[in-house]
C-alpha cells in the first residue's frame, strides 16, 4: 500500500518537472525576455545535449545560447570546447542555425582549423544549390574561414562562380576576392586579377560595387583596369551602392590625374587674344580675375556624373565629391556645383559627433584655401550654445578664416560674446580671444579697436591665467606689428601694470616683457615703468620677477648704446661729456642695480643664475655683447604661434592625406599603340539580359511591360516557365495575391535556358533536383512554423513558386 | 578592414560584442588597452579632452560613436588604412545603429531589446560586414537584412494573422479552396536565378500586411539664437532642421508620391534616401515621387536656413516656433528686478507646449564671487516653477508637462545683494535666457504635407484598406535670446 503511494508520489513529481519544464519552453515561445530568461538557464551539460539533439529546435536553442555568449563576452562558460558539437550541425536545413554556426566559425576557425574541416563538405555542397542565396552564404563563409590550407580550394569555387547567373552571387564572389587577397598568399594575386577583370565588365550595378570595393582594397594601383570602364561607371554612378560611389570616386581622381590631360584656364578678363595657361598645381592660384577652364571631355563626364550624386544622404560621398571637385577643377567650376552647400547641410545636420569634427576641420582646410568658398555661409557657424567644445572651437576657427572688410563687424561683435559671456568653456574663451587678432590684422584702426576693448575687458573682469595669457599674447601680437602707431594703448598698459595688482603673473610678466620690446622705439616711458615696478618687486610672481630682471636690464643696455651715440654724435663737436658711462650717476643703472640686488635673492634659482649670467655680462664691459644679446630683434609673433591646444588646431593626418593633392601626370601617353581611344568602352559581360533595370524610374516608365501588376494569364504563363514569377514566398499566401491580380512577366523557354549559360546542356536534370529539394523544403516549412516562433527561414532552400511550372504537367 | 564592433551604455559597460575573428580582442582587452594609450576616448564630450577616435597600436585605430537617441556607445576597432577616407568609420557606425532601429521598428532602442536578440544582432552585424568592409552589395538596405534574418514574429503577431486568416477563410470559403488546389500544384517549381527585384531597398518577398499604411512623421528641430534690440529681437543666426521618416506597411510594389507644401521656405539641397527619384537631377518637394521600403525609413533630411530669409521676408522670424520672449533688467524701485514674459501664440493647431523650460543666466563673471553675495529671489510667477542651479549665476524655470497655447506666462524676480558696503555697484543682472519645448500638430517652419498619393501599383483588395497620414512634431534644438 504504501509503496504504491510511494509510486504514484514519484510519479506525480516526475510529472511535475516534465510539466514545469514544457511550461519553461511554452512560456519561452510568449516573450522575448521569458526566452533569455530561460536561455541563459542552459547550463553547460545541457548545451551538449541540445547540440546533439535531433530536434532542430533544439539545436537552435543551443546555438543562440552560444552566439549570446559570445556576443556578451561572458567568460565564465568557455563555448570553445563545444567546437565538434556545434560544427557538425552545419549539415542541417536550418538555415538560422546555419547562419548562427558561420558566426561560429568565423571566430574560432583558426584555432582549430582540422576540426573546421568537418564543415568544409557540407559547404561545398551548398555551392551548387538552386537557391542563389544559400550559394551566397555557402561562398561567404568558406571564404570567412581563415586557412591557408582551404585558400586553393576557395579559388576554385571562385572561378567558378564567377559566371554564376546571380547578381548577389557574382558580388560575393568580388568579395571572397579581397579575403583570399588578404590571405596573403602572392601567388593567387595574378589569377585574382584577371577574375576581378571579368566582374567589372559585368552589367550589374550590384556586381560593380563589390568589384569597386575589391578593387579599392586590393589592386588599387592598377589604374589601368579602368581604361575601359571609365564612362561607363561615370554614367552609371548614381546606381551603385552608396559605400561604393565614394570609393569609386577617389579612384576616378586618382585615375583622372594619372591619364587625363591637365584642363587649361583661359584668361577671360583681358580683350583680345586670350591668354591661357594649364590649370595651377595648388587650388586657387589662378591669376586671372574671370576666367574660363576647358577639360578633356572625359573630365568634364566625370565631374558632370558627380552632380546626381549631390542628393545623397551619406556624407562619404558628399565629402568624396568636395574632394574631385577640389583635386581637379577650379574654385570657380567648386562654386558653381551645389556641393559647397550639401557640405555645410552636411554639417550642421548631422547629430554625429566624429563626422561633425572631421567635415568641420574638411571646411576648415578649404576655406584657409579659398575663403570665398564659405562667406555665404558664415553665419551657420556661429556657435550654439549646446555645440560640444570639439565643434565649437573649430567653428571659432573656420569664423577667424573668413573674416573680411564686409562682415568683420558682425563676427567681432559675436566673437566679443563668447569671448564675455561666462558659460563658454576655457578653451572655447580662449580661440576667440585668439580669432579676435584676426579681426585687428585687417586693419590699423580695428587693430587698436580689439586692443583697446581687450584692455578694457581685462580691466573690469576676473579672468584666469590662461585666458588672460591668451589676451596678453594677442595684445602683444597686435602691439609689436606696428608699435608707433599704438602708443595711446602702450600706455594704457602700463597704467594696468600699477592699477591692476591683482592681474595674474603671466600676464603680468608678458606685458613687462612687452616693455622691454618697445624700449627701443619708446624709450621715455620705460624707466617710468620699470621704477613703479621695483617697489612691489618682492610681492611680483616669479615670472613677473623675472622679466622685471630683464627689463632692467634691456634698458641699462639701451641706455648705454644711447650714450655711445650721444658720444660719437657728440665728438664732433664738443668733448664735454665724460668718455666713459657714468653707472654710479645714472639712474637707469641704480634702478638695474637694485632689482640685481633683488634678484641675487630670490628664491627661485632661476632668477638668481640669471641674475648672475647679466651682473657678469655687464661687469666684462664688452657692452656690444650686452646689446646683440639682449636687443636682437624678436621677430613678430604670428597667431600660429601660440596654441591652445594641439589636437583642436592641426587638422588630423586623415584630413591632410584625404586632401593631399595629387600631382598631374604630365607625361600622358595618350594613345595605344594602334592609336585607339584607350577609353574606348570594354566588353561587357551580361548574365541577365532580361534582368529589368535596375533604377525604379524605370519602372515607372516600363510600368505596364515589366512590373508585376494585374494581369490575369499568369496561369497560363506559369505552366511553360520555370522562373518567371517575380515575387515568391511562401505558397498558399502567394495563392492569394494572385487571385487579387497579380501578373508575372512572361518569358518563353529559350529566354529562360538562356539565363543559364554553363547548364544549358542538361536543363531538365537540374529542375528535378530544384523539385526534390523544393519538397524537402516545404515539409521543413510546415515542421518550423508549427514548433517556431520564427517565419519560414529567408534562406530556406528554395522557396516554392506561385502559379508556376510543374513537369508533372 | 574592421576588427570588431562593440556596443556600450554611456557608463561604457558592454552590451554586446562583434568579433571577426580569433585575433580580435575581446571588450576586455581592448578597455584595458584603452584606459593606458588613450583615456581620453572614455570621456564624454562635454570634456576638454575628448576624442572619438584614436590609435591604439600599430596599424590599429578604435573609434567611437555615440548614438543621442539610443543612449549608446559604438565602438569599432579597425586597421589604419591609407584608402580609408576621414569619415568612413564614423558614418558606419551611424549607419548600423540606424538599421539596429530600423529592423526592430523601434524609435529607441533599449539594452534589454539587445540582450534579448544577441543572436539576431550578431546575424545583422555579419550582413552588414562583409569581408571587413561594410557590405555593399546592397546588404545595408533593411529590406535585405530582413530577408536574411527573418523577425521573429511573437505570439500577438502570430494570433492577429491567424485570426485574419481565419476570417478570409469563413469569408470567402470556395476560393480559398482554389488556392489551396493550386498551391498544391504549383508548388515544386522553383527557380534557379534569384527572384527578380524591383528596387534594391524593396525585397520581392516584401512582407504581407493586413492593411496598407502609409504614415509621414515631420520632425523639425530649430536652432536660434536671437539678440534683444530694446524692446524687439533680432535674429543673429538661424536654422531649423527637418526630418522627414515615413513608415510603409503596403503590399505589392506601389510607387508613392509624397507632396510636400514648403510655405516659401527654401529647403536648399536635402539629403535623400535613395528611393526617391529625381527627375533631369532637379529636386522638386512639391513632388516626391518613391517606391518605398518596407517598414521604417528616412525619407528625407532638409536644412532651412532662417537667417538668409530674414534678409528677404524680414517678418514672422518674431516668433518662430510659437514662442516670443521678452526680458527687462532694472525695474523696481531699486532696479534690482527683473522681469521675463512670454508670449505662447494662439494656434489652431497646436493646443500645448510640452516640457517648456527655460535656463536663465546672470551675468557673474565680472563680480567677484568672494566680493559679492546675492541671491536670486522671485516674486511672482504665473506658471511652474523656479530653481536655482547650483552654478553661479543660473537658474531654471520649469513649467508643467503641458502648458497651453495662447497663454503669457510672466516671471518677475530680484536680486538680493547680501552685503552692501559703500563702494557697492549692482552688477548682476539677466544676460541670457535659453528655451527648451516641443510641440505636436504643426512644424516650426509652417511646412506640411499636401498630399500622399499612391500613384500606382497597389491594389486594394475587398478585406484591405489603406491608411495614410501625416504627423508634425516641433522641438527646440537651441534657442537662445541675448541680451
Amino acid at each position: 500500500m504504501v509503496d504504491s503511494i510511494h509510486r504514484i508520489a514519484s510519479a506525480l513529481d516526475t510529472a511535475k518537472v516534465i510539466t514545469r519544464e514544457a511550461a519553461a519552453v511554452a512560456t519561452s515561445k510568449l516573450g522575448e525576455s521569458s526566452y533569455t530568461y530561460y536561455s541563459q538557464n542552459i547550463n553547460p551539460q545541457q548545451l551538449v545535449t541540445l547540440l546533439n539533439s535531433r530536434n532542430s529546435r533544439e539545436v537552435r536553442d543551443a546555438m543562440k545560447r552560444i552566439i549570446s555568449i559570445m556576443a556578451s563576452d561572458d567568460d565564465s562558460i568557455d563555448v570553445q570546447l563545444y567546437f565538434a558539437d556545434v560544427v557538425k550541425n552545419i549539415t542541417t536545413n536550418d538555415t538560422k542555425v546555419k547562419r548562427l554556426i558561420h558566426l561560429y566559425l568565423l571566430r574560432f576557425a583558426e584555432n582549430d582549423p582540422n576540426l573546421t574541416l568537418l564543415s568544409i563538405n557540407s559547404l561545398q555542397k551548398s555551392l551548387s544549390d538552386s537557391n542563389s542565396e544559400l550559394r551566397c552564404f555557402a561562398l561567404s563563409a568558406l571564404s570567412d574561414m581563415k586557412m591557408s590550407s582551404l585558400a586553393p580550394i576557395i579559388l576554385h569555387t571562385v572561378k567558378k562562380l564567377v559566371t554564376d547567373p546571380s547578381a548577389m552571387v557574382r558580388g560575393e564572389v568580388a568579395l571572397a576576392i579581397i579575403k583570399l587577397y588578404r590571405a596573403g598568399k602572392n601567388d593567387y594575386h595574378e589569377e585574382l586579377l584577371d577574375i576581378l577583370k571579368e566582374l567589372m565588365a559585368d552589367t550589374d550595378p550590384k556586381v560593380i560595387s563589390c568589384a569597386v570595393l575589391a578593387y579599392k582594397e586590393c589592386y588599387a594601383d592598377h589604374l589601368e583596369l579602368l581604361h575601359g570602364h571609365f564612362r561607363r561607371y561615370c554614367r552609371i554612378i548614381k546606381q551603385l551602392d552608396s559605400w561604393s560611389q565614394s570609393y569609386l570616386i577617389e579612384l576616378l581622381i586618382k585615375y583622372c590625374k594619372q591619364y587625363l590631360p591637365k584642363p587649361t584656364v583661359v584668361d577671360k578678363s583681358s580683350e583680345g587674344s586670350p591668354r591661357s595657361c594649364p590649370l595651377p598645381d595648388k587650388y586657387n592660384e589662378i591669376e586671372y580675375p574671370s576666367y574660363e577652364v576647358v577639360n578633356d571631355p572625359d573630365l568634364d563626364l566625370f565631374l558632370q556624373s558627380l552632380n546626381c550624386l549631390i542628393y545623397s544622404s551619406n556624407p562619404t560621398v558628399i565629402l568624396s565629391c568636395c574632394n574631385a571637385l577640389y583635386q581637379l577643377a577650379s574654385p570657380l567650376q567648386m562654386k558653381n556645383t551645389k556641393f559647397i552647400e550639401a557640405l555645410v547641410r552636411t554639417v550642421t545636420m548631422t547629430e554625429n559627433q566624429g563626422n561633425k569634427e572631421m567635415l568641420l576641420q574638411a571646411i576648415h582646410f578649404l576655406s584657409i584655401l579659398d575663403q570665398t568658398l564659405f562667406l555665404p555661409y558664415t553665419k551657420k557657424f556661429y556657435v550654439f550654445p549646446k555645440d560640444p567644445i570639439v565643434a565649437s572651437i573649430w567653428k571659432i576657427q573656420i569664423l577667424s578664416t573668413l573674416i573680411n572688410e564686409s562682415n568683420v563687424k558682425e563676427i567681432f561683435k559675436e566673437l566679443k560674446y563668447y569671448v564675455a559671456s561666462a558659460h563658454f568653456p576655457e578653451n572655447v574663451v580662449i580661440m576667440a580671444v585668439k580669432s579676435l587678432s584676426r579681426c585687428g590684422q585687417l586693419s590699423t584702426s580695428w587693430e587698436s579697436h580689439v586692443m583697446k576693448w581687450l584692455i578694457d575687458h581685462m580691466e573690469s573682469h576676473n579672468l584666469s591665467a590662461s585666458v588672460l595669457d591668451a589676451y596678453v599674447n594677442v595684445i602683444r601680437m597686435l602691439v609689436q606689428k606696428n608699435p608707433t602707431k599704438h602708443l595711446r594703448i602702450i600706455f594704457k598698459l602700463a597704467d594696468l601694470l600699477t592699477v591692476q595688482t591683482s592681474l595674474a603673473d603671466n600676464a603680468r610678466a608678458g606685458i613687462v616683457w612687452l616693455f622691454g620690446e618697445i624700449a627701443s622705439i619708446e624709450f621715455k616711458i620705460c624707466p617710468d615703468v620699470l621704477r613703479r615696478l621695483i617697489q612691489n618687486f618682492s610681492n611680483e610672481g616669479p615670472e613677473t620677477r623675472c622679466q622685471i630682471l630683464v627689463l632692467s636690464a634691456k634698458l641699462l643696455s639701451y641706455d648705454i648704446d644711447n650714450f655711445k651715440q650721444a658720444q660719437v654724435t657728440g665728438s664732433e663737436e664738443n668733448n664735454q661729456n665724460p668718455p666713459y658711462y657714468d653707472f654710479s650717476g645714472s639712474r637707469i643703472s641704480q634702478m638695474y642695480n637694485a632689482v640685481l640686488y633683488l634678484a641675487k635673492y630670490d628664491d627661485e634659482f632661476d632668477i638668481r643664475d640669471r641674475a648672475r649670467m647679466i651682473s657678469s655680462l655687464f661687469d666684462s664691459g664688452k657692452y656690444e655683447i650686452v646689446s646683440l644679446l639682449l636687443q636682437a630683434p624678436k621677430p613678430t609673433a604670428r597667431s600660429d604661434d601660440f596654441i591652445v591646444s594641439a589636437r583642436l588646431e592641426t587638422h588630423t593626418p586623415e584630413i591632410k592625406e584625404f586632401f593631399r593633392m595629387l600631382p598631374w601626370n604630365t607625361e600622358i601617353t595618350e594613345v595605344g599603340e594602334t592609336g585607339n581611344d584607350i577609353r574606348e568602352g570594354a566588353e561587357l559581360k551580361d548574365y541577365n539580359k532580361y534582368k529589368k533595370s535596375f533604377s525604379s524610374q524605370s519602372f515607372i516608365t516600363n510600368n505596364s511591360a515589366r512590373s508585376f501588376t494585374s494581369s490575369s494569364n499568369a496561369k497560363l504563363t506559369g505552366i511553360n516557365d520555370g522562373d518567371s514569377n517575380s515575387i515568391s514566398g511562401k505558397g498558399n499566401v502567394n495563392t492569394f495575391t494572385s487571385q487579387n491580380g497579380k501578373k508575372y512577366r512572361l518569358q518563353s523557354l529559350d529566354e529562360f535556358f538562356s539565363d543559364i549559360p554553363e547548364r544549358k546542356s542538361k536543363p531538365r536534370k537540374i529542375i528535378k533536383v530544384v523539385e526534390e529539394s523544393s519538397d524537402e523544403d516545404e515539409d521543413e516549412s510546415e515542421e518550423s512554423s508549427d514548433d517556431d516562433e520564427y517565419s519560414d527561414s529567408s534562406l530556406g532552400t528554395s522557396s516554392s513558386g506561385t502559379s508556376s511550372s510543374h513537369l508533372e504537367l | 578592414m574592421y576588427l570588431s564592433f562593440y556596443i556600450t551604455d554611456t557608463k561604457n559597460k558592454l552590451i554586446f560584442q562583434y568579433l571577426l575573428g580569433a585575433t580580435a580582442p575581446s571588450f576586455k582587452h581592448l578597455w584595458t588597452r584603452v584606459q593606458s594609450t588613450c583615456p581620453q576616448l572614455l570621456e564624454d564630450s562635454s570634456s576638454d579632452d575628448y576624442l572619438d577616435h584614436s590609435m591604439v597600436g600599430r596599424d590599429l585605430e578604435v573609434y567611437k560613436y555615440f548614438s543621442v537617441i539610443n543612449k549608446l556607445n559604438y565602438w569599432c576597432l579597425a586597421s589604419t588604412s591609407k584608402s580609408k577616407g576621414p569619415l568612413d568609420c564614423f558614418t558606419f557606425l551611424e549607419t548600423i545603429d540606424r538599421i539596429l532601429l530600423e529592423y526592430f521598428d523601434k524609435d529607441k532602442l533599449s539594452i534589454k531589446k539587445i540582450v534579448n536578440n544577441y543572436d539576431r544582432i550578431s546575424l545583422i552585424f555579419n550582413c552588414c560586414v562583409e569581408a571587413g568592409e561594410p557590405n555593399v552589395s546592397d546588404m545595408l538596405y533593411v529590406n535585405k537584412i530582413k530577408e536574411a534574418v527573418p523577425e521573429r514574429s511573437d505570439l500577438s503577431k502570430f494570433i492577429s494573422s491567424t485570426a485574419h486568416n481565419l476570417q478570409q477563410a469563413v469569408q470567402l470559403p470556395q476560393q480559398r479552396q482554389q488556392q489551396l488546389q493550386q498551391n498544391q500544384i504549383s508548388r515544386g517549381s522553383s527557380s534557379l536565378i534569384e527572384n527578380e527585384e524591383i528596387v534594391p531597398w524593396r525585397t520581392s518577398r516584401a512582407s504581407k500586411h493586413e492593411n496598407n499604411e502609409l504614415y509621414v512623421d515631420l520632425l523639425e528641430t530649430f536652432h536660434v539664437v536671437f539678440e534683444k534690440k530694446k524692446s524687439h529681437l533680432r535674429l543673429l543666426t538661424g536654422s531649423i532642421h527637418g526630418i522627414v521618416d515615413v513608415r510603409s506597411y503596403l503590399n505589392d510594389n506601389p510607387l508613392v508620391a509624397v507632396k510636400l507644401n514648403t510655405m516659401g521656405n527654401d529647403i536648399g539641397i536635402p539629403s535623400l534616401h535613395d528611393c526617391v527619384e529625381i527627375n533631369d537631377g532637379v529636386f522638386s518637394p512639391s513632388n516626391i515621387t518613391f517606391i518605398p521600403p518596407d517598414g521604417k525609413f528616412r525619407l528625407l533630411e532638409y536644412s532651412v536656413d532662417l537667417s538668409s530669409q530674414v534678409k528677404q521676408s524680414g517678418v514672422r522670424m518674431n516668433s518662430i516656433g510659437l514662442m516670443s520672449l521678452h526680458f527687462q533688467n532694472g525695474l523696481g524701485k531699486d532696479s534690482d528686478e527683473f522681469e521675463l514674459s512670454l508670449n505662447i501664440e494662439n494656434f489652431k493647431k497646436v493646443s500645448q507646449v510640452d516640457d517648456l523650460k527655460i535656463d536663465l543666466q546672470f551675468n557673474v563673471e565680472n563680480a567677484d564671487p568672494n566680493e559679492i553675495a546675492y541671491k536670486i529671489k522671485i516674486l511672482r510667477n504665473t506658471h511652474g516653477r523656479f530653481e536655482n542651479s547650483i552654478i553661479m549665476g543660473q537658474g531654471q524655470w520649469i513649467f508643467d508637462k503641458s502648458t497651453a497655447t495662447g497663454t503669457v506666462p510672466v516671471l518677475r524676480g530680484c536680486i538680493e545683494y547680501e552685503n552692501t558696503g559703500p563702494n557697492f555697484t549692482k552688477k548682476v543682472d539677466l544676460q541670457t535666457v535659453s528655451l527648451e519645448y516641443s510641440y505636436i500638430g504643426q512644424s516650426a517652419s509652417g511646412i506640411y504635407v499636401e498630399a500622399i498619393d499612391i500613384v500606382s501599383g497597389l491594389t486594394i483588395g475587398k478585406n484591405t484598406k489603406l491608411y495614410k497620414g501625416a504627423k508634425y512634431k516641433t522641438q527646440t534644438g537651441n534657442f537662445q535670446v541675448r541680451l
